[in-house]
C-alpha cells in the first residue's frame, strides 16, 4: 500500500473522528454549556456543581440563591416576590464557601447581579477541600477559558451516552422544576423523615437515620465521658483561621461589588443539633458564633451585607419541623423569605451579643433526658 | 513536557516536524539541525531552565575530550589515558554529586551518628542517560572506534528530544552516521506511518495500561502494612506490570517520534516477561542499558576472563552498580544485588547441565522478577519487606478487609450519601485489579507479536493497521484527559 495514504487516513481519521465527537457534544451539550438547549429544554443534572455552570450562561435571571442542602427547597419565584428582582437557585449540597465563591466570583464577574442569598453553613470550620466532590474536577467550568468546559464531558459517563444510540433522557439529566432545581422536600426517602424524633427513630434502619444515629450515639455517649471544656487557644486559632476563610471566600466578593446585596443567613438548625454541638464541643460552638460576630461586624462598614439569624425561634425545639439534626422542612424555607422581607431575624452589631447569649443558653441548658429514654425505650 | 501531554503532541511535536522538514526542503541544512538541537534543548528546559547550563557544559566538555582523544588514538601515551581518566572521573562526579551527596550524607549520619545536613539537591533531568552515553563516547575514542564527528552532529546525537529524557541509552556508531546521512534529510512517508504507529501504540501503552496498573500500585505500596495475601499479589504484580508497560510505552513513543526524523532508535524492549531465565530477561529487559553495563563496565572489570570466582564477583559488581544507577538508596542497590546473584545462580546452574521445564523456568524466572521489582518500587526497606510477608502469609487469606481500608479512608465520607459505596468500591477495586493483572498476563504472554515485531512486519502497512493504530491514538488522547496519573517511572533515574 501506498505510504502516504497510509499517513493521509491515519491524519484524517484522528482529525475528523474527534470532530466528529465535538459535533456530537456541541449538539447534545447535556449541561447546556455552549449554547441555549436545542431540546430536552426542562432538563437539568442533579451535580449543581457542574450544572450551574450552565444556568449561569443560559437562565434570565439577576438574583442567585447560592447554600447548600438547606436552601436547595427555597422558591426562586417567591424570593423574587418578597425580596424583589429575579432569582434562580444554584444552592448546591454539602457546598463550602471556596467552592460557591468559584461559581459566585464567575456569575458575579459575568452579569450584573442585584442580590445573593447565601447561608452560613459549616461557619468556622474554615474548610478548603470539599468532603465529597473534588473542585479540580469542576472548577474550570468557572474560569475564563470556555474551551476547557469541554473536559467535563470527557469521562465514562458521558462518553457513553454521546455515543449511545438509545434514547438521551437520562444524558440529559431529568425533568425539573426550575423554580428550585435542587429541591428534596418531594423526595420519598425524605418526607417520610419529617415527624419528629420517634419517626426518625421509626426509620433507624434507613441508610441517612443509620447515619444519623451513629452521630448522635457517640455525642451522647461523649457526654456522659468527658465534659466540655471551652480551649481558649484552640478557640482563638480556630476563629483566626475562620476570619481568613470569610475574608478569602467572602469579603473579598463582597468589597468587589458593592452594588450587589450579600443576605447571609445563619440557618436555623434544630435546637438538638446546637446543643449537641455545644454539650459536647464548646470551643467549636464558640468559634461559630464568634465568626457569626465577626459577619455581623462587617455589616456594619459594608452597607452590601445583611446577616440574618433566628437562632431564638420557638420552631427549632419541634423536631417534627426536621427530617434531621440540620434539615429543616420547605415550609422554613418560605418563612425565611418572609422573615427577609419583614427585616425579622436581622442581626446588628447592637444587637448581637444579647442574641448570642439566649442562643448559647438555650444550646447549653438543653435537657437530653427525654432523647435518651426515647432512644433506650426503642433500643 | 511529557511525551503523553497535549502540548507535546499537539503543538512541540508538529512545530518540530514541520519545521525541520521545511528547512530541509529549502536546502538549509544546517538551519534545520540547528533547529532541532535548539528544539531538544527547549523540550530540555521545559522542566526547569536551570539545568540547561549543565547539559550544555557536559557537551562541550565531553566533546572536547572525546575529539581530542580521537585525534590522539594512534598514539599511546600515558596523557591519552590520563584525560579518559580525567573526562570519565569528571562525569561521574557530576553525577555522584547530582545524585548520590544526599545518600551519602544519609549513610554517614547513620554511621557516625553525626547530623550533617542534606545539600536537598534536585536531580538534573536525564543527567543518568546522557552522562552515561557520553562516557561511552569518551571510552570509544580511547580505543580509537570513534570518527572525526562535526560538533552539530554531536550535540544532536546527546540532546536529540526523542531519547534524551529516558533513552534508549544510544550509542554514538549508530545514531553519528544516521544524523550525517542524506538520506535521511528527505521527508520519508514509510517513516512517518511507522513513527506514528509505534508512537500510538507506546502512548496506549502508557496512557490507558500502565496508568491503570499505577493507581492500584500506588495505594498497595502506600499502606503495606495492611495488605493481605491476593493484596500484596495485586501490588506487586500491578507494579511489574507498571514499569514495563511504563517503560516500553515511554521507548515506543521515542522510537516512533525519532522514526518522524528518520531516526531509528535501537529497541529496548523484547517481550522480556517471556524470559525463561534471568539471564534472558537480561537480553530482553532495557536492552541498551545491558549493553552499556556489559560493554563498559562488566567486560573492563575482566567479564568472564578470569576465571569462575572472578566471573561471578564481576557480575554481581556490574549489577550492584546498575542498582545504584537506578536511584540513591539501598533498595536500589538489593535489588541490583539481587539480580547479580541471580545470574552468579544461573551460571552455577548451568554447569549442571540441567534443563528445566520451559513452564517452570519461566514461572521461576518470572517470580522472581516480580519479587525483585518490590525491593525497587519500595520507599522504604520495611515496606519492601511488609509487602513480601504479606505474599507469603497464607493465614491472611482474605479478600476485601484491607482494601475496604485503603479506598474508603478517601469515600467512606460518602458513605451517608452512597451507602453502599464503601463494600462494592473495595470489591470493585480488587476485581478490576486482578481483572488487568490477568489481561496485562495475556498480552504479554499470549499476544503473538510484541510491538517491535509487529512494526517490522509489512502486513502492517495496511488499512485495518492504520485504522488500528488511529484509534489507539485517539483512545489515548481521550485516556490522558481523564488519568490521574502522568510521569514516567524512569523519569526518576
Amino acid at each position: 500500500m501506498n505510504y502516504k495514504k497510509i499517513v493521509f487516513i491515519y491524519v484524517s481519521l484522528t482529525i475528523v473522528l474527534p470532530m466528529l465527537f465535538l459535533g456530537n457534544i456541541i449538539y447534545y451539550d447535556p449541561l447546556k454549556l455552549f449554547h441555549k438547549p436545542w431540546h430536552h429544554k426542562e432538563y437539568l443534572h442533579s451535580n449543581m456543581r457542574v450544572q450551574a455552570a450552565g444556568m449561569l450562561k443560559y437562565l434570565d435571571y439577576d438574583s442567585l440563591i447560592v447554600g447548600t442542602s438547606i436552601l436547595q427547597n427555597t422558591s426562586a419565584r417567591e424570593a423574587s416576590k418578597r425580596l424583589g428582582g429575579k432569582f434562580i437557585n444554584i444552592s448546591i449540597a454539602g457546598s463550602d464557601y471556596f467552592e460557591r465563591s468559584y461559581i459566585l466570583g464567575h456569575a458575579l464577574k459575568n452579569k450584573n447581579i442585584k442580590k445573593v442569598l447565601y447561608s452560613l453553613d459549616y461557619l468556622g470550620e474554615a474548610g478548603h477541600e470539599n468532603r465529597v466532590y473534588n473542585y479540580k474536577n469542576w472548577d474550570y467550568l468557572y474560569d475564563d477559558n470556555k474551551l476547557n468546559d469541554i473536559k467535563v464531558y470527557l469521562n465514562k459517563k458521558y462518553l457513553t451516552c454521546l455515543f449511545s444510540f438509545v434514547n438521551k433522557d437520562w444524558c440529559m439529566g431529568m425533568k425539573r422544576d426550575f423554580d428550585r432545581p435542587g429541591a428534596w422536600y418531594q423526595v420519598e426517602e425524605h418526607i417520610k423523615t419529617f415527624g419528629g424524633f420517634e419517626t426518625w427513630l421509626k426509620n433507624k434502619n434507613s441508610p441517612n437515620m443509620k447515619h444519623l444515629f451513629k452521630i448522635i450515639d457517640r455525642l451522647l455517649l461523649q457526654m456522659e465521658k468527658t465534659k466540655t471544656i471551652h480551649n481558649k487557644l484552640i478557640g482563638l486559632l480556630g476563629l483566626a483561621k475562620s476570619k481568613k476563610y470569610i475574608n478569602k471566600y467572602i469579603l473579598t466578593l463582597v468589597q468587589q461589588y458593592p452594588k450587589t446585596e450579600f443576605i447571609f443567613i445563619a440557618p436555623p438548625y434544630s435546637r438538638l443539633s446546637n446543643a449537641l454541638v455545644a454539650q459536647t464541643d464548646i470551643t467549636k460552638f464558640i468559634v461559630y458564633l464568634e465568626s457569626l460576630k465577626y459577619l455581623v461586624r462587617l455589616s456594619e462598614v459594608n452597607n452590601n451585607i445583611k446577616v440574618y439569624a433566628w437562632g431564638n425561634e420557638k420552631f427549632l425545639d419541634n423536631l417534627e419541623n426536621y427530617r434531621d439534626l440540620t434539615h429543616f422542612s420547605h415550609k422554613i424555607n418560605s418563612w425565611i423569605l418572609e422573615s427577609i422581607e419583614n427585616k425579622k431575624g436581622l442581626l446588628s452589631v447592637k444587637m448581637i451579643d444579647k442574641y448570642l447569649e439566649s442562643f448559647i443558653q438555650k444550646a447549653i441548658e438543653y435537657d437530653f433526658t427525654e432523647i435518651k429514654i426515647k432512644i433506650r425505650d426503642y433500643n | 513536557m511529557l511525551f503523553n501531554s497535549y502540548i507535546f503532541i499537539f503543538i512541540f511535536l508538529p512545530i518540530s516536524f514541520f519545521t525541520y522538514f521545511f528547512l530541509l526542503k529549502k536546502r538549509y541544512i544546517i538551519a534545520a539541525k540547528s533547529f532541532l538541537v535548539f528544539a531538544s534543548l527547549f523540550f530540555y528546559s521545559w522542566w526547569n531552565i536551570s539545568y540547561l547550563p549543565l547539559i550544555l557544559s557536559s557537551l562541550l566538555f565531553n566533546y572536547t575530550i572525546g575529539n581530542t582523544l580521537h585525534i590522539n588514538s594512534k598514539k599511546s601515551s600515558i596523557n591519552k589515558k590520563f584525560l579518559l581518566m580525567f573526562g570519565i572521573v569528571s562525569n561521574v562526579l557530576l553525577l555522584g554529586y547530582f545524585k548520590y551527596t544526599d545518600f551519602m550524607i544519609e549513610n554517614i549520619n547513620n554511621i557516625f551518628e553525626s547530623s550533617i545536613p542534606l545539600v536537598n539537591l534536585a536531580l538534573p533531568l536525564a543527567i543518568s542517560f546522557f552522562t552515561f552515553q557520553q562516557i561511552a563516547y569518551l571510552v570509544d575514542s580511547y580505543r580509537g572506534e570513534t570518527s572525526e564527528y562535526d560538533f552539530l552532529n554531536y550535540a544532536l546525537f546527546v540532546t536529540f528530544f526523542p531519547q534524551l529524557i529516558a533513552g534508549p541509552i544510544v550509542h554514538h556508531s549508530e545514531m553519528m552516521p544516521q544524523f550525517a546521512s542524506p538520506w535521511n534529510l528527505l521527508k520519508k512517508y514509510k517513516n512517518i506511518s511507522l513513527g506514528l504507529f509505534i508512537f500510538s501504540m507506546g502512548l496506549f501503552k502508557k496512557v490507558v495500561i500502565a496508568d491503570s496498573f499505577a493507581l492500584w500500585a500506588s495505594k498497595g505500596f502506600s499502606n503495606p502494612e495492611i495488605l493481605s495475601f491476593f493484596e500484596a499479589w495485586a501490588t506487586s504484580l500491578s507494579y511489574t506490570f507498571q514499569i514495563y508497560f511504563d517503560f516500553s510505552g515511554y521507548t515506543d513513543m521515542a522510537i516512533g517520534v525519532a522514526f518522524l526524523f528518520n531516526i531509528k532508535l535501537p529497541i529496548n524492549f523484547n517481550s522480556p516477561y517471556k524470559s525463561l531465565s534471568i539471564q534472558d530477561f537480561w537480553r530482553r529487559w532495557h536492552m541498551t542499558l545491558s549493553r552499556f553495563l556489559k560493554e563498559y563496565i562488566y567486560i573492563p572489570l575482566g567479564g568472564n576472563r578470569k576465571g569462575t570466582v572472578n566471573t561471578y564477583g564481576n557480575l554481581l559488581a556490574t549489577f550492584i552498580i546498575g542498582g545504584i544507577w537506578h536511584g540513591a538508596g539501598w533498595t536500589f542497590v538489593f535489588w541490583g544485588f539481587l539480580h547479580g546473584i541471580g545470574l552468579v545462580i544461573h551460571r552455577v546452574w548451568q554447569l549442571f547441565g540441567i534443563k528445566l521445564w520451559t513452564w517452570l523456568a519461566w514461572l521461576i524466572t518470572f517470580n522472581f522478577i516480580n519479587v525483585s521489582w518490590v525491593f525497587f518500587r519500595a520507599e522504604k526497606w520495611d515496606d519492601a519487606v511488609e509487602i513480601l510477608k504479606a505474599m507469603i502469609d497464607y493465614d491472611n487469606i482474605v479478600f476485601t478487609k484491607s482494601f475496604i481500608y485503603i479506598y474508603d479512608t478517601t469515600i467512606k465520607k460518602l458513605s451517608f450519601i452512597m451507602p453502599n459505596l464503601e463494600a462494592s468500591s473495595s470489591t470493585k477495586f480488587l476485581f478490576d485489579a486482578t481483572t488487568f493483572i490477568w489481561l496485562g498476563f495475556i498480552f504479554i504472554l499470549i499476544r503473538y507479536k510484541n510491538s517491535n515485531m509487529m512494526i517490522s512486519s509489512k502486513d502492517v502497512f495496511s488499512i485495518g493497521y492504520t485504522v488500528y493504530f488511529a484509534f489507539l491514538f485517539l483512545f489515548s488522547i481521550l485516556a490522558i484527559s481523564l488519568s490521574e496519573y502522568s510521569e514516567f517511572i524512569y523519569f526518576n533515574f
